[in-house]
C-alpha cells in the first residue's frame, strides 16, 4: 500500500532546472491529492533552486546524492532511484519526456515492476476503490490516434511532454528542507563511458520556448536564404519572436535541427504560431497544438493545415514574407 | 565481436491511416512494413559485420505475417531470424513484450555482444521496449544512437543532443537504441530476394520460453489503454485572402488578446 506522496524527478539542463519539471510540480500540486515531492539527483541545491521548485509547487524535496551521481549515468541514476522509490514507495512518479528521462525512466520501471506511460500529453487523477489512479493520455501512430492508459500496480509512472502543462505559482510555507538520502552505489559499475561532448553549434533553443510568436518555416520555404528571411522577419516583429521549422524544412537542411518542432522535435506552445510553407502533417502538429493562435500560409488550398489552424491564407509563402518585411520596414 | 541481436517490429504504415466511421483506426487494408528505426538497427548490426563477420540473429514479436519482416532481414543480410509467436502474446505492453523478447534472447543467443533495437516504433512510439529488455537481462543499455563502430575491440557510439552529439564507450553485452530519421536501406538485390524465400524461420511460442499467461499478453502487462479516441480539433479555420496590412492587423490582435 503506497503513500500519498508523487515524486517529480528533476532535471536540469545547462545549470537551469528544466521547465517540464517545474510544469510537472504545479500540475500536481493542483490536483490537492498528494504531497507533491521533488526528487533531485546529485549534487547540493542551490538555495535559487530549491525557492523554484518549493514555488513551483512542492511540498517536500528529496535529494539522493552520492559522487557518482555527478551527470548522468544510466547505471549509476537507475540504481539510485530504484533503491529509494522502493524504500518510499510513492503513488506515483513523474518523469518530462526529456531523452535522458526516456531512457531512465523504462529502465526504472521494469525493476520496480511498474507500470509506465510514456510522452504523455496529459494526465489526471481518479479516486477508485479507495487507491488514486493516474489517467495518463499520450498520442499514438504519429499523433492521429489519443489513447488513454491506465497503470495497474504502484508507483504508476509517466514521461510527460513538455509545455503541454502549466507552471503555476505557490507560496513557500517552510523554509524549504531538503531530505538527503544515500544510495549504496559503493559496488556499482558502469561499462558505458563518455569520452567526448562536439558541440557543433550554440543551442537556439532558449529563445523558443518562450516566445510570444513562433515564425515557422517547412518545405514551401524552399531554400536556406528563404529561412534567414524568416529571421529577418521574426526581428521586424519584436520582442519574443523565435523561428522554428517543420522536419521536412530540417532533414532538406533549410535550416538546423535545434528549430524542429513536431513529434520527434520541440514542443512549443506561443500565442502564436505562423506555419509558413508547412502541409500540416500530424507528427508536425502535435508538437504545436497548444498554441493560443495557429496561422497558415500555405499555397496548397488542400494543405491539411487549414484544418487545424485560426487563421488560414491561401498564398505563396515566400511572398507573403516578402511583402511582410517590405510592409513593417516602411512602415 | 561474435554475437550481435537485433530485436525488430512489423508496424502498420502509419502515414497512411484511415478512420472508419466511428472514429477508430481502419486496419484492413493497412499496409504493414518494418518499423523504420528498426531497418536501421539491422543497418548498425551489418556495419559491424562487415568488419567482424558477427553472426546477427534477429528476433521479432508478432502475428505469423510478421514473418514478412523477418524475410526481409535475411534479405538484407542477416544470419538467423526466430519468430515469437502465440496467442498468448497479443495484447502485450511494452513490459510483458519486453520480457518475452529478453527470455528468447537469454535463451536462443545467451551469449551475446550487443543487442541494438530501433529506438522507437512508428505505431506505440513509446521507445520504451529497448530500455526494458535491457533492464530485464539486468545489462546497460544507452539510447539516441545514430552511430555505432567497432573499433580496436571497442564498441564506441554517438548520441545525438541539443547541441551536437556525444562519443561514447560502450562494454560489451550491452543493449543500443539507434534512431536515424534520414535512413533509406539500400536498394534490394532480387537475388538476395529469393535466397531470402528460402531461409528457415524458427518459431517459438510460450511453453517453448516458459512463459506462463502470468508472465506475458494481457495478464503480464502492467498497463492498460482505457480509452482511445481521435483527437478533436477546435480552431477557428478562418480562411482570408491575402492582404498584408490585414495580416499584421491580425497579428497584432491576437497579441493583444488577454485569454
Amino acid at each position: 500500500m503506497s503513500n500519498r506522496e508523487l515524486f517529480v524527478c528533476i532535471e536540469e539542463e545547462k545549470e537551469k532546472i528544466r521547465p517540464v519539471s517545474l510544469e510537472l510540480l504545479s500540475h500536481a500540486r493542483s490536483k490537492e491529492k498528494f504531497e507533491v515531492c521533488a526528487v533531485w539527483i546529485g549534487d547540493s541545491i542551490k538555495a535559487e533552486n530549491k525557492k523554484t521548485l518549493l514555488e513551483a509547487g512542492a511540498n517536500k524535496i528529496y535529494q539522493i546524492f552520492d559522487k557518482k551521481l555527478n551527470g548522468y549515468n544510466l547505471k549509476y541514476y537507475s540504481s539510485a532511484l530504484v533503491e529509494f522509490i522502493s524504500l518510499k514507495k510513492p503513488a506515483v512518479v513523474l518523469f518530462g519526456a526529456t531523452k535522458q528521462s526516456r531512457e531512465l525512466a523504462p529502465y526504472i520501471a521494469f525493476k520496480l515492476n511498474a507500470g509506465l506511460v510514456a510522452d504523455c500529453t496529459s494526465i489526471e487523477f481518479e479516486e477508485r476503490e479507495g487507491e488514486i489512479k493516474m489517467l495518463a493520455t499520450r498520442p499514438t501512430f504519429g499523433g492521429s490516434l489519443m489513447a488513454t492508459i491506465v497503470c495497474k500496480t504502484m508507483p504508476q509512472m509517466a514521461t510527460v511532454r513538455e509545455h503541454i502543462l502549466k507552471q503555476g505559482s505557490y507560496q513557500v510555507q517552510n523554509a524549504g528542507t531538503v531530505e538527503v538520502f544515500n544510495p549504496h552505489l559503493k559496488d556499482t559499475t558502469s561499462v558505458i563511458e563518455l569520452l567526448s561532448v562536439i558541440k557543433s553549434f550554440e543551442s537556439k533553443n532558449d529563445d523558443m520556448q518562450g516566445a510570444e510568436i513562433i515564425l515557422s518555416g517547412g518545405l514551401g520555404l524552399k531554400t536556406a536564404e528563404n529561412f534567414k528571411k524568416l529571421e529577418q522577419l521574426a526581428q521586424l516583429l519584436g520582442n519574443n519572436v523565435a523561428v522554428g521549422a517543420s522536419r521536412g524544412a530540417v532533414d532538406k537542411k533549410l535550416t538546423v535541427k535545434d528549430r524542429q518542432i513536431g513529434q520527434t522535435g520541440k514542443t512549443v506552445a506561443p500565442k502564436i504560431y505562423m506555419a509558413f510553407g508547412i502541409s500540416g502533417a500530424i507528427h508536425h502538429l502535435c508538437g504545436v497544438e497548444n498554441s493560443e493562435f495557429i496561422i497558415a500560409v500555405n499555397n496548397n488550398k488542400n494543405a491539411p493545415i487549414f484544418e487545424s489552424c485560426d487563421l488560414g491564407i491561401v498564398e505563396d509563402a515566400v511572398k507573403v514574407i516578402d511583402e511582410m518585411i517590405e510592409y513593417l520596414t516602411t512602415k | 565481436m561474435n554475437n550481435i541481436v537485433v530485436c525488430i517490429k512489423q508496424v502498420p504504415d502509419t502515414n497512411d491511416i484511415k478512420w472508419t466511421a466511428e472514429n477508430n483506426i481502419q486496419r484492413e487494408g493497412l499496409l504493414s512494413i518494418l518499423n523504420p528505426q528498426d531497418d536501421f538497427a539491422l543497418q548498425c548490426a551489418l556495419d559491424i559485420k562487415n568488419v567482424t563477420n558477427a553472426k546477427i540473429t534477429v528476433f521479432t514479436m508478432g502475428p505469423k505475417q510478421a514473418e514478412d519482416v523477418l524475410r526481409y532481414a535475411y534479405q538484407r543480410g542477416a544470419d538467423e531470424a526466430i519468430l515469437l509467436s502465440d496467442k498468448k502474446f497479443s495484447a502485450s505492453d511494452t513490459i510483458a513484450t519486453a520480457r518475452t523478447l529478453g527470455t528468447a534472447i537469454q535463451k536462443y543467443v545467451p551469449d551475446f555482444d550487443l543487442i541494438i533495437c530501433g529506438q522507437y516504433a512508428l505505431d506505440g512510439d513509446t521507445a520504451q521496449t529497448g530500455g526494458m529488455i535491457a533492464s530485464f537481462l539486468d545489462i546497460e543499455y544507452i539510447s539516441n544512437i545514430f552511430e555505432v563502430s567497432f573499433l580496436m575491440s571497442e564498441i564506441r557510439v554517438k548520441q545525438e543532443y541539443s547541441e551536437g552529439w556525444k562519443n561514447f564507450k560502450v562494454g560489451r553485452h550491452s543493449l543500443i537504441a539507434v534512431a536515424n530519421e534520414n535512413f533509406k536501406a539500400p536498394k534490394p538485390k532480387i537475388e538476395d530476394y529469393i535466397n531470402a524465400q528460402d531461409r528457415e524461420i524458427k518459431v517459438f511460442g510460450a511453453d517453448d520460453l516458459g512463459l506462463d499467461k502470468t508472465k506475458t499478453g494481457l495478464l503480464g502487462s502492467l498497463t492498460n489503454v482505457s480509452k482511445v479516441f481521435k483527437k478533436q480539433v477546435s480552431r477557428n479555420l478562418k480562411i482570408i485572402d491575402y492582404n498584408t496590412e490585414k495580416l499584421i492587423e491580425e497579428i497584432n490582435k491576437m497579441r493583444q488578446d488577454v485569454k
